[in-house]
């Protein structure tokens, strides 16, 4: 078993490695091809966690890390049809690959159970809410770094005046109302589970710290005098976002959290 | 926009400040500060003000966005002022009926909460606790330097249902091996034959809590407490919060009295459908639009 995994995380890995070296060499055929085919191989091993668990294998961060690239897909989709963004598939494949190569060098529990604060129908959603914004917004982070990383002079501080930076503020406005929900369900939730919607947890309070700076970010983008700081509040929004999903639980002050298995 | 933006920065920056440990810890120090309700009192005041500007303008999103949001500090307020949330160690077992609770959680170990009556009576009647099938921790003993030792960790394994275990290097442990020969119980601890050490390690699946409630006029409610799944009764709801390690004696219930639930309620599903409807409008590009929306 864990040879199958660790085979099926190198394939999809290499695909979307290749892809993205297509995408950004031109070769857009053969790049998105290989893009669909990390995508499958990445189904078949949620799937498979899936089948090994007899849960939703959406329950620890080896789960968590292999279902998040699954969520580019059609939300690559949603951009390229809804909002002639179809160009952003390089950011898209770079995006895909940080969680799987996170995947792969991590401790793979697939053999994971379920205990009883997990086991609401709000577990699913919630999770998934917060897999689309994270999605989205890393798409969001690729965009702005590639262009303040290539861009000079007076057009930095002006990200409207950039496909990327347009298309980086549509990123996060998509990723706005599903992190809104991911956040509101987990209160929600939190209600049916302890009595408590909110109880100033570590995790929660980063997780409303990330909603309020990407909140912020699109206020922001309303004012011509805020907009040129709009670059350095989304990348601290994501740098806020990666404290929520990852440094939070290495904190051992997370041992007493409620949020302790996430 | 510029108030705004310094409300948006003081909230975060209070907001670090809560996740910087503290003594005491963060809700008492930081958010129950008259700094931190301040500036949440401003934030309710200027969502207000969004939502009549909205709703003058027509904009419906923004309008049910930020009511929603305005009526979830207003719930919370409610609750703040006049809200109960107390938890209670209930014995298990037909003869302990509980009428009146702690009117708050102690603040540290120790503390002497006042209680108050709950007006009605109720007793938890069993408690019963199910586990997964067990998993076994395998770790390997290191030898230091300094001629001590210690132990890695290697992997989380499953036990089949038949079959032997396989520890993922190639070695295997028959199912037989784990069971405690004089119980039948699955061993805490065992060491291979190569010197790995396998930690068994148990997660919960379910637990739950008969719980009886008597009211007045001799009113009798049955109820059974599931994680996720509260009992209520009288207005008041009772959560499971732990157990006492599968001994069956006590349990820990979280008990709440919360009058701006509701508000509370309505304005997370009024936030959630006010942000889709906002952010899933079609719009011009922003560079040509400043005015488009509705920022507060």
């Amino acid at each position: 078993m864990a040879m199958t995994v660790t085979l099926c995380l190198g394939m999809s890995l290499a695909a979307f490695a290749a892809a993205f070296a297509c995408l950004v060499a031109g070769k857009e055929r053969a790049g998105l091809l290989l893009m669909a085919a990390g995508w499958s191989v990445d189904g078949v091993l949620v799937v498979m966690n899936g089948l090994v668990a007899g849960e939703p294998p959406l329950g620890n961060m080896y789960h968590v890390m292999t279902a998040l690239p699954l969520c580019f897909a059609p939300l690559y989709c949603l951009l390229r049809w809804r909002d002639g963004q179809g160009w952003l598939h390089s950011h898209v494949a770079a995006a895909c690959i940080l969680p799987l190569a996170g995947a792969f060098f991590m401790d793979r529990d697939v053999h994971w159970q379920r205990m009883p604060v997990l086991q609401s129908w709000w577990f699913v959603p919630h999770v998934l809410g917060y897999l689309v914004s994270y999605a989205l917004a890393a798409i969001a982070f690729v965009l702005t770094v590639s262009r303040l990383a290539t861009v000079r002079g007076r057009a930095r501080r002006d990200p409207a005046g950039d496909p990327r930076g347009e298309a980086a503020r549509q990123a996060v406005r998509y990723a706005v109302p599903f992190m809104t929900f991911g956040l509101l369900s987990g209160a929600l939730w939190a209600d049916d589970a302890w009595g408590v919607y909110w109880s100033w947890d570590p995790k929660e309070t980063w997780s409303l710290i990330t909603w309020l700076l990407y909140v912020g970010y699109l206020h922001a983008w309303h004012d011509p005098r805020w907009r040129r700081y709009g670059d350095v509040v989304q990348l601290l929004a994501f740098a806020a976002l990666m404290v929520t999903f990852l440094v939070v639980n290495l904190l051992p002050k997370l041992g007493k959290s409620l949020h302790s298995y996430a | 926009m510029t108030p705004v933006v310094i409300l948006f920065a003081a909230l975060v920056l209070m907001l670090l400040t809560g996740v910087v440990p503290a003594p005491g810890g963060p809700v008492s120090v930081v958010f129950l500060s008259p700094v931190f309700l301040a500036i949440a009192g401003a934030l309710g005041v200027v969502l207000v003000l969004q939502c009549r500007k909205a709703v003058a303008s027509l904009d419906i999103g923004s309008a049910i966005a930020h009511g929603g949001v305005a009526l979830i500090l207003a719930g919370a307020a409610v609750t703040y002022a006049f809200g109960v949330r107390t938890e209670i160690v209930a014995p298990v077992g037909p003869g302990n009926v509980i009428r009146e609770v702690p009117e708050r959680r102690a603040a540290f170990e120790g503390e002497a909460v006042p209680y108050a009556a709950l007006g009605f009576g109720f007793v938890v009647t069993n408690f019963v606790v199910e586990f997964h099938d067990p998993r076994y921790v395998v770790y390997v003993q290191r030898k230091q330097p300094d001629g001590g030792s210690d132990y890695r960790y290697l992997r989380k394994v499953p036990v089949p249902r038949a079959g032997p275990v396989d520890l993922g290097n190639g070695e295997r442990v028959e199912i037989h091996d784990l069971r405690d020969p004089a119980t039948g119980e699955w061993k805490e601890q065992h060491v291979t034959a190569s010197g790995l050490i396998l930690q068994r390690s148990s997660t919960a699946s379910r637990y739950s809590a008969a719980i009886r409630f008597t009211g007045a006029g001799d009113e009798v409610q049955e109820s059974e407490i599931v994680m996720n799944r509260p009992a209520r009764f009288d207005g008041w709801r009772f959560y499971l919060m732990d157990y006492d390690g599968g001994q069956g004696r006590h349990v820990v219930l979280s008990v709440r009295r919360d009058p701006g639930r509701p508000l509370v309620m309505a304005g997370m599903w009024m936030a959630i459908a006010g942000v889709f409807v906002m952010c899933f409008r079609r719009s011009r590009p922003s560079a040509a639009g400043a005015g488009e929306g509705s920022a507060a």
